[in-house]
């Protein structure tokens, strides 16, 4: 553990416990890993690092985007009420910044692709705030339209040719 | 990865003390039987199976260097 959030709330210390304790679970099994936490204005970044820290990349950072959900119940469950989005972002390696910039030119190379043959192009399944990145990039470029289909983990952005 | 998934699972529940994990070993893969209070079955299983799901994943990455494939099952 390498920070301790700066303002010590109850719910956020218990966090910072949780970590320490899955460093410590982790390392039994041979996963040497650390947690930093950094406290920003009302969310918590914390970011992996370590020799083993890879594992959380791996198949799409599915690992990461585990964690993470994990972590908002249990901060959610420590801070006594449901709260609506509990902002605690985990990061590894600069893995959410890289994967934006992917996203970023996936939309920009599907949405030229759309314009030009007027047809609508499906992209494959996405988390939220990975469709979210991918409206907002196409939204920029104009000329096309964009809108969500599917159920859960199979839910796809769909861009098709905006009628103006 | 007993000890992993009872620290997970503590901190989703609201009786911790009720949770409890036992581990059924086999050749390559390994059933953690995972038991928490009925009115915290939910917690653990989470919206569309959300959390169910991010545990096991979990699981599964934590299992790389001991090269085993461990399965989650929750009983109540």
């Amino acid at each position: 553990m390498t920070a301790v959030p700066a303002d010590g709330s109850e719910a956020r210390r218990s966090l910072v416990e949780f970590l320490s304790g899955l460093e410590k679970r982790l390392g039994d099994l041979d996963l040497r890993v650390s947690f930093a936490v950094e406290c920003k204005d009302e969310h918590l970044k914390i970011d992996i690092t370590g020799d083993d820290s890879d594992c959380f990349l791996q198949r799409k950072a599915e690992a990461l985007d585990a964690l993470q959900h994990i972590l908002r119940r249990a901060l959610e469950k420590h801070a006594g009420a449901p709260t609506m989005e509990v902002p605690v972002i985990l990061d590894s390696h600069g893995y959410r910044k890289t994967r934006e910039t992917e996203l970023r030119e996936m939309a920009r190379i599907a949405s030229e692709r759309v314009r030009k043959t007027g047809t609508p192009v499906t992209l494959d399944p996405l988390n939220p705030y990975e469709r979210r990145i991918v409206h907002l990039a196409c939204q920029e470029h104009g000329g096309v339209a964009t809108h969500s289909s599917g159920d859960g983990f199979c839910r796809r952005v769909v861009i098709t040719p905006s009628a103006g | 990865m007993k000890e992993l998934l009872e620290l997970i699972a503590k901190q989703l529940v609201d009786n911790p003390d009720k949770v409890a994990v036992t581990e059924v070993g086999g050749e390559q893969t390994t059933v953690l039987e995972l038991r928490v209070a009925q009115q915290d079955l939910g917690k653990v299983i989470g919206k569309q199976g959300r959390t169910a799901h991010a545990i096991r994943t979990i699981l599964n990455a934590a299992g790389m260097k001991v090269k085993k494939r461990f399965v989650l099952e929750i009983l109540e």
